[in-house]
């Protein structure tokens, strides 16, 4: 589990650039894939490994696999380093980010880096920006920016018996399943930008397991003081509407769009600024208990 | 024979992407993705060259069912022009009418629906969907990270959030 060589990647071109300061070192070093991206991860010792490695498999709740993969070979690249000054710091396809000697920052900003780079490059699976809640079986899919609110929304839901499947991405394969994603939930205290962890079970919430139909699409923004006034908008508005919370969309966008026409075809779709979490959670209940019953249906948990 | 009265398609740089009663349009070149609505998608497929906006007034109408008029062919001409979906702009003729004057205009006289095309950016880059977070830190870098999330702070902070 040592790297040869470090080499860093210029991220504009993919040149491999010689000015590592590792050049020659033989760093401890873990590869992994997660929704077929192959990812190399080094670091500066065993210990900043672990972290790293801890990191990778939170960030993508546990679906990564080991495999035999040289930095050359990967999709992406992440070093692990610190500084006895300045603090932990890493390298994303060789940039360096801005050292912190706080651990706990340095792993939330790692993991969140991971997650996003698997994203964008993820194979055969579409990420959208979006919460995902399921009931009876079918998703409903939530989809928003950061400080949209959905994590507010998803916790009120699953608070009222929906299962669990992701306060982040909607993840989407090409036969149209919605896949969980079911790290804990990233609550925030009013006005505050630094998260803090909650765990659905904490919110009675089971999490979901399989990969569901979607039953029932929802674009909606906070807004103070709206009311909850859904309306019906075409399938072709609504994917264009996901357009800007598609992560990897640049990188192949025909793929994107089909996996989103598949996925939502038979979804309802509604959209409606809303105001306060929990009234917005039980209308759009009650709107998907209204919805008939699909035969593709089942248990999810 | 003067070609811009003869608009045509792009068809190159483009991803096509049908659903029911629309067209959604992927463009590689600027990565924003248009929506074109029936009229719309109509109107473009009729743009193969060779068409006056005459004949490609009847070939819509034709396609759906109900008389349509050169001004709602030109309305969607202009709106194809602008999010360059023609191989070469054509000079739209609202004899001197704004877009919402003609619109107002075609729209109580049309028999079908007006031509629309909706479009959104994709976003720029992954760290358009990061959560608040500046890998960068304090500085310019890292405050124009914050600046490309939507509802984040504006500025990095020590901790790398966007503040």
């Amino acid at each position: 589990m040592f790297a040869d060589k470090v080499q860093l990647f210029d991220a504009s071109d993919g040149d491999v650039n010689n000015i590592s300061p590792f050049d020659g070192e033989q760093l401890p070093d873990f590869a992994f894939e997660a929704y077929g991206v192959r990812v190399h991860l080094s670091a500066d010792n065993d210990e900043l490994l672990e972290i790293g490695i801890r990191t990778a498999k939170k960030a993508l709740v546990g679906r990564l696999k080991e495999i035999e993969c040289s930095g050359r070979d990967a999709d992406h690249r992440f070093s692990v380093h610190r500084d006895s000054n300045r603090g932990y710091y890493f390298r994303d396809e060789g940039e360096p980010t801005t050292p912190t000697p706080d651990e706990t920052d340095f792993c939330r900003l790692l993991n969140t880096m991971i997650r996003i780079q698997v994203a964008a490059k993820a194979k055969r699976y579409v990420f959208i920006h979006s919460g995902v809640v399921a009931v009876n079986g079918r998703a409903i899919v939530l989809p928003g920016d950061s400080y949209a609110g959905k994590t507010r929304l998803v916790a009120e839901l699953i608070r009222r018996g929906a299962v669990y499947f992701s306060d982040e991405y909607a993840v989407l394969d090409e036969y149209g399943k919605v896949h969980p994603f079911e790290r804990n939930l990233s609550m925030r205290r009013d006005g505050g930008h630094i998260p803090y962890e909650v765990e659905p079970e904490d919110l009675g919430a089971v999490r979901g397991k399989i990969p569901v139909p979607a039953g029932m699409l929802v674009l909606t923004k906070y807004e103070p003081g709206s009311n909850w006034k859904p309306e019906q908008i075409s399938l072709g508005q609504a994917i264009l509407e996901m357009v800007p919370k598609a992560i990897g969309v640049r990188n192949n966008p025909e793929f994107y769009l089909t996996v989103l026409n598949t996925t939502f075809k038979s979804a309802t779709i509604l959209k409606s600024l809303r105001s306060e979490a929990a009234e917005t959670a039980e209308r759009i209940l009650e709107a998907f208990y209204k919805l008939p019953v699909s035969k593709d249906s089942g248990c999810i948990f | 024979m003067n070609n811009s009265l003869f608009p045509s398609a792009r068809t190159k740089g483009l991803v096509v992407q049908e659903v029911p009663n629309e067209v959604l349009v992927y463009d590689l070149e600027t990565d924003k993705a248009h929506c074109l609505n029936e009229t719309a998608a109509a109107v473009w497929r009729a743009c193969d060259g060779n068409r006056s906006v005459r004949e490609i007034a009847d070939s819509v109408g034709l396609m759906l069912g109900k008389e349509v008029s050169d001004d709602l062919v030109w309305l969607a001409i202009d709106q194809l022009n602008e999010h360059g979906l023609l191989q070469r702009n054509v000079a739209t003729k609202f004899n001197g009418q704004s877009r919402r004057e003609a619109l107002k205009k075609i729209g109580i006289a049309s028999m079908v629906a007006l031509p629309i095309i909706a479009s959104l950016a994709a976003p720029k880059s992954v760290m358009a969907s990061t959560s608040c977070q500046c890998t960068l830190g304090p500085g310019p870098s890292g405050d124009l990270q914050c600046q490309a999330q939507t509802g984040c702070g504006p500025t990095c902070g020590t901790n790398s959030f966007c503040q």
